[in-house]
């Protein structure tokens, strides 16, 4: 397929995914009510639901999906294993942690943009630690087993916060922390991480080319004119920026970053840089279906968008494991 | 007598979701036996710690849990008189108590533990209505060799509630907790709602997360919820109550707050919230 073809491709079903979350949810508004209140001609009520309600956590969706599929790609890339992925190597954990702090101990009251400050602070954390680790791991299944590691240390960072907070209300909201939810999202919240996601998006776009010619070894990247050293650190802190403002917007989802990429790179000849841009945009369509699926199932409490999130994609990632096992074992 | 309501209510206000949801109400299993009359009683969570304190006498009360002086715990004042112990085998057993008050505390493995150390529990389990509370504190006063000041709270109560006015109209309510979670049937906060007038729009049973969408197209009157100062602060990031949605519509409704402790779990003093919520409407002649 054209590079320009699966352009057109998912920029279309990302429309069509858009339009379709404002018009799934719990009440029932007749479409034809619907499309009017989209072009601004249905009634207060309706108007609240569909502006208010729908959209901002349609967008919510779409935005934490680009923004993972974007980190997925480039962190597979920059490690060259494609089972890299913020959620599974911990450093959505991270983030999250950090933004735990500034909301449990009230500095969130006095500075609205230390959420996503924290955030993204946690993910870098996490990223550049991986970064640095993954030059030493001698395998995938090592990286993989310290990325378990470090999301277990964050989730004991935030169980330990939780504990020992002067209340109990805590403990549910970790509980979103850690499972993920565009729910009650308001235009507030993305107006918020906006300015990190731009940032983000922009310095990772610089280093498409960096991880295109990175497949082909470092030494040869390194001929090239490639500077390694500055290609991985904007990496490492493009998918940090990214990872962090998606976490502070959604909580942890997981495993999103892995599929999304999965399935565009036989589409893109398996370059990493030509993957980013069409992986985020799979991830962004993949998760606001996960969220209109969210609404529509018929649960007393809603189910969290990092559930559905895992349902898909954990199996994926068992695949993956799967077969690239079976592929060593037959060479 | 009660301090309360708000009409156009100008803060967002806040609830105890874990409080409901984990121990908003009470059913009692007895398992003392009934000739002895127990004089180290413990109550391991704040739960529990409400109808020990309500039920015993000073000396028979050997301590609470650390959570009984918590804003949200209706006995908190009597509470400060008395040792707080944590739920752990360790330390319960080191008490010696001729009899332990549980509702959650200590984990699901701490009954067996008492039964396996010869240590009588009374297991007071979830209620969903204020004629489980009065099963329970007819229980538990049994159990603490406390009959009749049991049978005199249930005849006070019994009494108390006869005298809310029953509307046949009533009008449609949403009740809001700070978790931004809400009720539907078969909780106590529903069947409080119920007995103080208000039709509670929230048809699914027992709690769910607060209906963004329901909230605009079901339109209730009035909003019921139990905040805290202290915590409005730090609220969990999560809550629907954040919303601007929901904001929006606390400053244009009918508000009843009800001091959370009333709610935070089922006992005698929920009758209150009743109370309450019936005044509030009398007052502001919405019926």
């Amino acid at each position: 397929m054209s590079k320009k073809k699966l352009y057109y491709l998912l920029i279309s079903f990302s429309l069509i995914v858009i339009f379709l979350g404002c018009l799934a949810g719990p009440t029932k508004i007749p479409i034809i009510t619907s499309l009017k209140t989209i072009f601004g001609i249905g009634n207060s009520l309706e108007h609240t639901i569909i502006w208010e309600i729908r959209m901002p956590r349609t967008l919510a969706a779409y935005l934490v999906g680009l923004s993972l599929g974007a980190s997925g790609a480039a962190l597979q890339g920059l490690l060259r294993n494609p089972l890299a992925e913020p959620g599974v190597l911990g450093v959505s954990a991270c983030a999250s942690l950090g933004a735990t702090i500034v909301i449990y101990y009230g500095i969130a009251q006095s500075f609205t943009y230390s959420v996503p400050l924290a955030a993204v602070s946690g993910a870098l954390i996490g990223t550049t630690f991986l970064a640095i680790i993954a030059e030493k791991a001698n395998s995938v299944t090592t990286l993989i087993l310290i990325g378990v590691g470090i999301s277990s240390l964050a989730g004991a960072g935030m169980a330990l916060l939780t504990s020992i907070a002067p209340n109990p209300f805590y403990l549910s909201d970790m509980v979103t922390w850690m499972l993920g939810s565009v729910a009650n999202t308001s235009t507030f919240d993305i107006a918020l991480c906006i300015p990190f996601l731009c940032v983000g998006f922009l310095l990772l776009r610089k280093q498409i080319n960096g991880l295109s010619v990175l497949t082909l070894g470092e030494e040869t990247a390194g001929t090239l004119g490639l500077n390694l050293a500055r290609n991985r650190m904007l990496v490492v802190l493009s998918t940090g920026i990214l990872t962090g403002a998606a976490v502070s917007l959604a909580g942890v989802i997981g495993f999103v970053g892995i599929v999304a990429p999965h399935l565009i790179r036989p589409l893109v000849e398996h370059d990493p840089g030509k993957a980013i841009v069409p992986s985020a945009l799979l991830a962004a369509i993949i998760l606001v279906v996960a969220d209109i699926a969210v609404r529509l199932f018929p649960t007393n409490s809603e189910i969290k968008l990092g559930v559905v999130a895992a349902l898909i994609g954990a199996p994926i990632f068992i695949m993956i494991v799967y077969r690239r096992n079976n592929f060593y074992e037959q060479n | 007598m009660f301090p309360l309501l708000c009409n156009n209510i100008t803060r967002v206000s806040y609830a105890l979701i874990f409080l409901g949801i984990t121990c908003g109400s009470l059913k009692a299993k007895t398992v003392p036996s009934a000739e002895h009359v127990p004089q180290r009683v413990i109550s391991i969570d704040y739960c529990a710690d409400q109808y020990l304190l309500t039920l015993g006498t000073s000396s028979q009360i050997l301590g609470g849990s650390p959570r009984s002086v918590a804003s949200f715990s209706f006995m908190r004042e009597k509470a400060k008189n008395f040792n707080k112990v944590r739920p752990t085998p360790e330390e319960l057993l080191a008490l010696k108590p001729d009899l332990i008050i549980r509702s959650f505390g200590g984990g699901i493995s701490i009954n067996k533990f008492l039964s396996d150390h010869k240590i009588p529990i009374i297991q007071i389990g979830f209620l969903d209505s204020l004629e489980d509370i009065n099963q329970t504190i007819a229980n538990v006063s049994k159990a603490l060799g406390n009959d009749e000041l049991g049978i005199a709270l249930v005849e006070d109560l019994n009494r108390r509630l006869l005298a809310v006015p029953n509307i046949k109209t009533k009008s449609p309510a949403l009740y809001m907790a700070a978790g931004g979670v809400t009720t539907g049937k078969g909780t106590l906060v529903h069947d409080i709602m119920s007995k103080g007038n208000l039709r509670n729009i929230v048809d699914t049973p027992g709690w769910s997360d607060i209906p963004l969408e329901q909230l605009v197209s079901l339109r209730p009157e009035i909003i019921v919820h139990s905040y805290l100062d202290e915590l409005t602060k730090n609220s969990g990031k999560w809550s629907a109550v954040h919303h601007p949605v929901t904001k929006r519509f606390l400053e244009s409704n009918t508000a009843i707050a009800i001091p959370p402790a009333l709610v935070s779990c089922g006992a005698w003093y929920s009758l209150d919230a009743v109370e309450m919520i019936s005044h509030v409407q009398r007052e502001y002649k919405i019926h």
